[in-house]
C-alpha cells in the first residue's frame, strides 16, 4: 500500500475522472482540502494517505456554491476503489472526512478563493484556497498535535492571516476551553499579538 | 521498452488472427498460413473465439463455418454447451460477456440452414448486444455462401490428436481425458473435468473403467484419488505418433485473449492505456498462468501503477501470442 504522493495526485485524478465514464458516471465537482489540496497547489508537498472530500459544487451565472455530500454515489465508489487498486492506494483513499464542515461553516469568501482543475471528461476538483488551509489547519491543531502544526507553519501566514483564522475557528467551537487552547497555541507558535486580540 | 496503443492492438490482432488460421488450416481450411503443427488443436473453443474474433478477418468467420457445416459430426456438442457458459459470463468491468449468445444463435442457424449434422441448442438469455456490432454480425451471417474452400481434417497431423482420437473413440469425454493424462503425470476426476470442461462425475466413471482395463493406474498416495495413465508411448506409437504435440488449455487460453481483444475494441478502453492497464490487472492471473508455461515473463502489476503497468503487460501478452504463433 503506498501514501499518495504529490507527483502522482495528477495520475490519479485522470484516472479517477476514466474510471467515472468507464461506470457509468455523470461529470463531477468536487471539492478538495487536506494533504491532496496542499501538493496539488504547490503549498506544501508532502505525501497523504486520503483525499478529503469536502463536498460538491454547482456553478452558475452567479458564482460558485458548495454542496454537503452524504454518500457518494455507487458509481464513484466503484471508480475510486478501481483507481486505489491500480495505484495500490490505502483503502478509503477517497472521502467524505471533512463533508461535515460544509454544515459548520465555512471562511466567508470561500467559495471564491477555490482553485479550479480540470481532470477530464468528468471530474472538476476545487482545491481549497492557501488562506483557507490555514483556518482550517489552525482549527485541526489547536486539539490535534502532528501533522496538522507542520502544514500549519509550512503555510508560513502572516499575523493577519492568522487572525482572521482564529477569528473564523472561535466560531466553530464557542467553549471557553477551546479559546484557551487556541490562545495557547497561538502564544507558543509565536503569534502572541494575535492571542491577545481574541 | 514502450509499445504505443495502435501498434499493440494491430500487432495483437495480426497474430490472434494468425493463431486462428493456422488452427484451421490444420482442420482443413485453404489458406495462406501454415498449418498447426505444434499445438494441440482443440476444436470447441476455436469455433467459439472464431466467433468472437472473427468480425476482424471475415474471410476467416467465413471458412470456419463452411468447414464447420461440411464437419460437424466432429463436434461435441456438450462440450461446446459448457465452453459457451464460460465466455458468456459477463465480464463486470465491461458489463458484457465475452461471447454474445445473440451471435451464437445466429452462427447456429446459419449452420443448420447448410450442415448434414444439425445442431439443437437451447435459446439463451438475451445480453441486448450492441446494435452496431449485431448489426454487422447480422449482415455477416445473412450473406454467408459455402465457397468450397474446405476439404476433411488432416488426421496424420500430431496437432490434430483430438479429432484423431474423436476418430477412434468417438466423440465424448474419452478423447479429451487421454489427451490430458498423456500430457500430464496424472490427476483426479475433478482437477480433469474443470480443465477438459465435462462433468465430473462422467470423467470419474470413465476412469474407473480403464482402471479396471489397467489402462490407468490409480495413484493412491495422493488425497484425492489420482490416475494416471498407462503404456503412453505405446499409445502414441499405436495411434501413429512419435510423440505428443505441445498440450494447451485453449479454452482459457483463448478466454483471456479474447476479453483482452474485447477490451481493445470497446470505446472507451479501447483508446485509453489507463483503463485498458486497469482492465488488465483483472487479467494478470490468468496471462500470469499461461505466461509460465510458455516461459513469457508477464510482470507483477504492483510494480506498475496506473498506465505504467499497459505497457509490460501489453508486451507480455504479444509475447504468448508469437510463442503460439511460432510453437512452443
Amino acid at each position: 500500500m503506498k501514501l499518495i504522493a504529490p507527483d502522482i495526485i495528477h495520475d490519479i485524478l485522470e484516472a479517477l475522472d476514466r474510471q467515472i465514464g468507464a461506470h457509468g458516471g455523470v461529470p463531477l465537482r468536487l471539492v478538495v482540502c487536506g494533504g491532496t489540496a496542499l501538493s496539488a497547489l504547490g503549498l506544501v508537498m508532502r505525501t497523504t494517505r486520503d483525499m478529503d472530500v469536502l463536498g460538491s459544487v454547482s456553478e452558475t451565472e452567479n458564482g460558485v456554491t458548495i454542496q454537503s455530500i452524504k454518500k457518494f454515489p455507487e458509481w464513484l465508489t466503484e471508480a475510486a476503489e478501481r483507481v486505489g487498486r491500480d495505484f495500490d492506494l490505502p483503502e478509503k483513499w477517497l472521502n467524505l472526512g471533512p463533508a461535515s464542515q460544509v454544515e459548520s461553516g465555512l471562511p466567508d469568501g470561500f467559495e471564491k478563493r477555490l482553485v479550479k482543475k480540470v481532470y477530464g471528461q468528468y471530474l472538476t476538483i476545487y482545491f481549497i484556497s492557501r488562506i483557507d488551509q490555514i483556518h482550517f489547519k489552525l482549527y485541526a491543531s489547536v486539539d490535534q498535535d502532528g501533522y496538522h502544526v507542520q502544514d500549519l507553519l509550512a503555510l508560513k501566514p502572516t499575523e493577519y492571516e492568522m487572525e482572521m483564522a482564529a477569528k473564523w475557528v472561535v466560531t466553530q467551537d464557542v467553549s471557553e476551553v477551546f479559546r484557551s487552547l487556541l490562545k495557547d497555541f497561538l502564544e507558543m507558535h509565536n503569534y502572541g499579538d494575535t492571542a491577545k486580540r481574541i | 521498452m514502450e509499445i504505443p496503443l495502435k501498434e499493440f492492438k494491430e500487432r495483437f490482432f495480426d497474430t490472434l488472427i494468425e493463431i486462428h488460421w493456422r488452427q484451421w488450416t490444420a482442420l482443413g481450411v485453404a489458406s495462406h498460413v501454415a498449418p498447426e503443427k505444434t499445438w494441440t488443436v482443440d476444436l470447441e473453443p476455436l469455433i467459439i473465439s472464431t466467433l468472437i474474433i472473427g468480425l476482424h478477418d471475415k474471410r476467416l468467420l467465413s471458412s470456419s463455418i463452411e468447414w464447420l457445416t461440411k464437419n460437424g459430426e466432429w463436434i461435441n456438442l456438450s462440450r461446446l454447451k459448457r465452453i459457451v457458459k464460460v465466455f458468456s459470463e459477463r465480464m463486470p468491468e465491461l458489463k458484457a460477456p465475452t461471447l454474445y449468445p445473440e451471435i451464437l444463435e445466429l452462427f447456429i442457424d446459419t449452420y443448420n440452414r447448410s450442415a448434414r449434422y444439425k445442431i439443437k441448442y437451447p435459446r439463451m438469455d438475451s445480453y441486448n448486444a450492441k446494435d452496431n456490432v449485431m448489426n454487422e454480425y447480422k449482415a455477416f451471417f445473412s450473406r454467408f455462401k459455402v465457397r468450397n474452400v474446405t476439404t476433411a481434417p488432416k488426421l496424420q497431423l500430431p496437432s490434430m490428436i483430438q479429432l484423431l482420437l474423436r476418430s477412434i473413440f468417438g466423440v465424448d469425454a474419452r478423447t479429451e481425458i487421454l489427451i490430458y493424462l498423456l500430457t500430464h503425470e496424472g490427476g483426479n476426476s475433478n482437477s480433469i473435468a474443470k480443465e477438459i470442461f465435462y462433468n465430473q462425475k462422467n470423467i470419474y466413471t470413465i476412469l474407473e473403467r480403464w482402471s479396471h482395463a489397467q489402462m490407468v493406474t490409480r495413484m493412491s498416495d495422493q488425497k484425492i484419488l489420482g490416475y494416471s495413465l498407462n503404456r503412453k508411448k505405446e499409445l502414441l506409437l499405436a495411434i501413429g505418433l512419435k510423440e505428443m504435440p505441445n498440450y494447451l488449455n485453449w479454452t482459457k487460453t483463448f478466454l483471456l485473449l479474447d476479453r483482452l481483444a474485447k477490451a481493445i475494441s470497446i470505446p472507451p478502453w479501447s483508446d485509453d492505456e489507463y483503463l485498458l492497464s486497469s482492465l488488465f490487472r483483472d487479467s494478470f492471473n490468468e496471462g500470469k498462468s499461461i505466461g509460465r508455461l510458455l516461459h513469457i515473463n508477464i510482470p507483477d502489476p504492483t510494480h506498475h501503477p496506473g498506465k505504467q503497468f499497459f505497457s509490460p503487460f501489453a508486451l507480455g501478452v504479444l509475447g504468448v501470442l508469437t510463442k503460439l504463433k511460432k510453437g512452443g
